[in-house]
């Protein structure tokens, strides 16, 4: 899947995630996560599939875990407090 | 739809940035037809064209719906659209059994058709070395809220 990287590849080109604050929307099994997470400031991943967030959970490198945390979450229920995030991915979920 | 998009305005700075990355299926959602995946066999650098993956009604309804909450969501001074850059996601598959595999397991709503089916067996069937390609369309919406 995408062995060109091409889609890794414009998300970094067109989305400032240096230093960002991020939420990812539809992280699956964090296969964008682990890309976006190594230049920004933090990642809140959430996914509403249990399995998923279980299989980014075990995925994710020892060096990421305290920028990146994965919830099991819907997209229509973000309990978040206001203005949280500097950048909002919805990563195929929309 | 449009309420995950109030959602994520609620969430954002103001300033902040919504990117909406999935299938560019449909360019205007009130035209038809959509934009489905390619399927091609490649082998010796070379592309032969086997058609598109076909997607269910449902799907399609999905998609339209998620691009008409996006201009919903613009009409109503939610973000602003920066940009849009669409660019093709690919997929490679050994045979036909690792992409019927693939669509039962991943993309429920999809299915080869038996003409697509038949031209990629020949196609590897002439070269062992022979690879399935299918390319998808996506889109990058940048969005950004006031």
């Amino acid at each position: 899947m995408d062995p060109e990287r091409t889609e890794v590849r414009v998300l970094l080109r067109r989305v400032p995630f240096a230093g960002a604050r991020v939420l990812e929307i539809g992280c699956g099994t964090g296969r964008l996560t682990r890309r976006i997470a190594g230049v920004s400031r933090s990642v809140t991943a959430i996914d509403h599939e249990e399995a998923s967030i279980e299989t980014a959970k075990r995925r994710q490198p020892a060096s990421l875990r305290r920028k990146v945390r994965f919830e099991v979450r819907s997209g229509t229920a973000l309990a978040y407090p206001a203005g949280t995030f500097d950048v909002v991915l919805l990563a195929w979920s929309l | 739809m449009v309420h995950a998009l109030e959602q994520t305005h609620r969430v954002l700075r103001p300033h902040g940035l919504l990117a909406d990355l999935r299938p560019n299926r449909f360019t205007d959602p009130e035209l038809a037809p959509p934009a489905l995946p390619r399927i091609c066999g490649i082998a010796d650098g070379g592309e032969t064209p086997a058609g598109e993956l076909t997607k269910s009604e449902k799907n399609l309804a999905s998609h339209r719906a998620a691009s008409r909450a996006v201009d919903e969501a613009l009409r109503r001074g939610l973000y602003a659209l920066e940009s849009v850059e669409t660019f093709p996601f690919r997929y490679y598959f050994r045979s036909v059994a690792v992409l019927d595999q693939y669509i039962s397991s991943t993309w429920r709503e999809t299915s080869l058709e038996a003409a697509s089916r038949l031209r990629l067996e020949i196609i590897l069937s002439l070269n062992p070395q022979a690879r399935i390609l299918i390319i998808d369309p996506l889109r990058l919406n940048i969005l950004r809220k006031p």
